[in-house]
C-alpha cells in the first residue's frame, strides 16, 4: 500500500497521467505509486476503461451525401447575390452627418466673411442686395461700421491706400468662393474617405 | 500548400474554399451531430457554420491553425444554438434512461456473447454523453470523438489546458456515476 498521503496527493493527477499530459517528475512518482497501491491502480484502470468506452462509443458517422455540394451551392449563391446594403450604414451616420455639417458651416462662414469683406471694401455696395442672400443680410450688417468710426481709427486711410489691391481681390471674388468651397471639401475628405472605405 | 490554398480561398477562389469544405465538413458534421443530437439539425448547422466561415475567411489570421479556427467557429455556433434552443424551450430530446437499463452484461468482458452487445454499449454511453451539460459535452466530444489534445481544445475554447483537464475529469465523474449501475453485476475488476 502506498498510504493515504500519496493517494490524496496523486489522485488528482490520474486523469492527466492517463492522457500522458503530466510532467516527467510527477509521472514517475505516479508510476511508482501505482506499482504499490492497489486502490489507485484500480481507480486508474477504471478510468482507462471509461476512456476506452468513450473512444469506441464516440466514433464518427459518415456525413450525409451531398452536404459538401449543398454548402458550396449556398456559399456561391451568397457570392453571386450579395445581400443588399442599406444606402447608409447606421454606425457611420454620425461621421457622415458631422462632416456634412462641417462642410455647410465652413461654407457659410466663407460666404459671411467674403460678403463682409466686400462690404467693408465698399466696392460692391450697389450690388449688395444681389450678392448677399436675404437670410444673411442681418449678419452682414454686423460689418457695417459707421464711417466716423473708420475715420477716427484711420482705417479709411489704410483702406484707401489698399484700394487698388482690394479691388483686384474683389474681382477674384468668384474664384475665391470656389477656392474656399474646395478647402471646405478638403477638410471633410478624411471623413468621406473613411465612410467610402467602410461601405465598399 | 495548405497556406497557399488558404490564401486563394481568402481571395475568393471557390475551388480553394471547396477544398476547405471537403477536408473539414465530416468533422464539423459529427461534432454538430453529437452536440445537437439530431441529424437534420446537425446538417443545417454544418451548412450554417461553413457559410459563417466563408464570410469570415478574410478575417482569418494565421495566428492559429486553420482547423483550430474552424473548430472555434463551429463550437461557438453550436453552443449559441443550444443556448438559444434552451431559452426558447423549443425542444428537449430526453429519452428515459429506463429504456436502456436492461443491459446486464459487463461490457468489459471479453466473452464473445457479450461483444454482441457492443452496439448497445455504444448507445448507452452515447446517451449518457448526450445528458452531460453542454460545456462538459463539448470537451468530451472534442477529445474522444475528434481526437484533439487538451492543448488544442484549450485553444479552441479560449481557456487553459488545465481547465480543459478539469472539465474532462468532472465530465467523466458524471459519466461514471451514470454508467456504473448499468454494468455493475460483473463487479469492477479493472477490465480484465
Ligand atoms: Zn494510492
Amino acid at each position: 500500500m502506498g498510504g493515504n498521503k500519496h493517494c490524496d496527493r496523486l489522485r488528482p493527477h490520474l486523469e492527466a497521467f492517463l492522457h500522458d499530459e503530466l510532467k516527467a517528475e510527477i509521472r514517475e512518482q505516479m508510476a511508482e505509486h501505482l506499482d504499490v497501491c492497489e486502490e489507485c491502480r484500480k481507480e486508474c484502470e477504471e478510468m482507462r476503461f471509461l476512456d476506452d468506452v468513450l473512444f469506441s462509443a464516440l466514433t464518427m458517422e459518415s456525413s450525409p451525401s451531398g452536404l459538401t455540394e449543398e454548402i458550396l451551392r449556398r456559399s456561391n449563391l451568397i457570392r453571386e447575390n450579395p445581400p443588399e446594403r442599406d444606402w447608409v450604414r447606421r454606425d457611420l451616420l454620425p461621421g457622415m452627418l458631422g462632416s456634412g455639417l462641417v462642410s455647410v458651416l465652413t461654407l457659410l462662414l466663407g460666404v459671411i466673411l467674403w460678403s463682409g469683406f466686400l462690404e467693408l471694401s465698399g466696392i460692391l455696395d450697389p450690388l449688395e442686395d444681389a450678392i448677399i442672400p436675404w437670410f444673411l443680410q442681418p449678419v452682414a450688417g454686423l460689418w457695417e461700421v459707421p464711417p466716423d468710426v473708420w475715420e477716427s481709427m484711420g482705417a479709411k486711410m489704410v483702406l484707401d491706400a489698399l484700394g487698388p489691391w482690394i479691388q483686384w481681390v474683389a474681382s477674384l471674388a468668384s474664384i475665391g468662393g470656389v477656392g474656399l468651397a474646395i478647402i471646405c471639401l478638403m477638410v471633410t475628405v478624411p471623413f468621406w474617405w473613411r465612410t467610402v472605405k467602410a461601405t465598399s | 500548400m495548405v497556406e497557399r490554398e488558404l490564401e486563394r480561398a481568402k481571395n475568393g477562389d471557390p475551388e480553394a474554399f471547396s477544398g476547405i469544405v471537403r477536408s473539414h465538413q465530416h468533422r464539423v458534421y459529427n461534432l454538430a451531430l453529437r452536440m445537437l443530437r439530431d441529424p437534420d439539425e446537425a446538417k443545417d448547422a454544418t451548412q450554417d457554420i461553413f457559410i459563417k466561415l466563408h464570410s469570415r475567411l478574410k478575417n482569418f489570421r494565421h495566428s492559429s491553425r486553420l482547423s483550430t479556427w474552424v473548430y472555434r467557429v463551429a463550437t461557438n455556433h453550436l453552443l449559441d444554438q443550444l443556448r438559444r434552443a434552451k431559452r426558447e424551450r423549443t425542444r428537449r430530446i430526453n429519452r428515459p434512461w429506463k429504456e436502456v437499463t436492461h443491459l446486464r452484461n459487463d461490457p468489459r468482458s471479453e466473452d464473445p456473447a457479450v461483444v454482441v452487445n457492443q452496439e448497445e454499449v455504444r448507445q448507452i454511453v452515447g446517451e449518457a454523453v448526450d445528458e452531460l451539460p453542454d460545456l462538459y459535452r463539448t470537451v468530451i466530444v472534442l477529445h474522444y470523438q475528434q481526437g484533439l489534445s487538451y492543448r488544442e481544445i484549450a485553444e479552441i475554447l479560449g481557456v487553459s489546458p488545465r481547465t480543459v483537464g478539469t472539465r474532462i475529469h468532472r465530465a467523466k465523474a458524471r459519466l461514471r456515476s451514470r454508467l456504473d449501475p448499468v454494468w455493475r453485476g460483473g463487479g469492477i475488476d479493472g477490465g480484465k
